[in-house]
C-alpha cells in the first residue's frame, strides 16, 4: 500500500510544475467518507446481527456513489495528469465494488489464491469481505482479485491495479501545491536619518 | 488558516496517510495467509 505514495513523490519530482497548475482537486473528503464507511461496514460485521453480503453492497454502492460523484465534481479538470488520475481512481474503486454489489463479497480466483499456496477451493468464504471463485465465472475474472502476486503473498484485481496509479497522480496533485516557496513576510526597510 | 511551514508538514503528513489509508481501504487485495 506504500506504492503509491513512492509514486507520488517520484511523480513530484518530475512533474511538479504540471501538478502546480492543476485545477484544485473538488470533493475530497468523499475519500474521508468512505473510510469511515468502510470502518463502520467492519465494526458491524465484526457483530452477527446483519449478514455480510449485505454489509458489503450497502459498501459497495457507497463507495460506487463516491466514486460517481467525484468524477462529477472533477469533470472541468484542466490537467489532463491530473484529470487521469481521478477516472483511474474511479474506475479502480467502482470495478471493485462492483464485483462487491454482485457477489456480496469480494470474488478470489480460487485458483490464484492456491497457486499462493492457500487451499482455497471454489466457494469457499476465508473471510467476511471474500469468496472464494471458480475460473468459470466471468464476472469475478474480470473484476475480481484474481492476479497473484507472489511477493506480496496477495491476489488483486484489475481494479487494484488502475486504483494504485490513480491514487498516486491524485496525492502528489494534493503535495504539489505545499512544496510551493512560503510566502516572504514584509520588513520594512529602516533607513538611516 | 496560517500558511506556515509547519501547516504545510501537518497536511502533507494527513494526505500521505488518508492516501495509504484509502488504497489500504478500496483495494483491500487478497492475502493468501489468510
Amino acid at each position: 500500500m506504500l506504492a503509491p505514495v513512492v509514486a507520488a513523490g517520484v511523480l513530484l519530482l518530475i512533474h511538479r510544475r504540471r501538478l502546480v497548475a492543476a485545477t484544485p482537486l473538488r470533493a475530497l473528503w468523499l475519500v474521508l467518507l468512505v473510510l469511515l464507511a468502510t470502518v463502520l461496514a467492519s465494526g458491524i460485521q465484526a457483530g452477527t446481527v446483519v449478514s455480510d453480503s449485505l454489509v458489503n453492497r450497502v459498501l459497495a454502492v457507497v463507495v460506487l456513489a463516491a466514486a460517481i460523484a467525484f468524477v462529477r465534481m472533477n469533470w472541468n479538470q484542466q490537467s489532463r495528469l491530473v484529470r487521469s488520475g481521478v477516472l483511474l481512481t474511479a474506475a479502480g474503486a467502482a470495478g471493485n465494488a462492483l464485483a462487491s454489489l454482485v457477489y456480496g463479497f469480494m470474488p478470489v480466483l480460487a485458483a490464484s489464491a492456491r497457486w499462493l499456496g492457500s487451499d482455497l477451493q471454489p466457494g469457499d468464504r476465508p473471510d467476511p469481505q471474500y469468496v472464494a471463485a471458480h475460473a468459470s465465472q466471468l464476472p469475478a475474472l474480470l473484476l475480481g482479485d484474481v492476479l497473484p502476486v507472489p511477493g506480496l503473498d496477495a491476489v488483486i484485481s484489475i481494479g487494484d491495479l488502475l486504483l494504485a496509479p490513480g491514487c498516486a497522480i491524485l496525492l502528489a496533485a494534493v503535495l504539489a501545491p505545499l512544496f510551493e516557496a512560503l510566502p516572504v513576510p514584509h520588513v520594512s526597510k529602516e533607513v538611516n536619518p | 488558516m496560517k500558511d506556515s511551514l509547519k501547516t504545510r508538514v501537518y497536511v502533507a503528513a494527513a494526505s500521505v496517510a488518508t492516501t495509504a489509508l484509502a488504497v489500504y481501504a478500496l483495494a483491500a487485495p487478497y492475502h493468501a495467509g489468510n
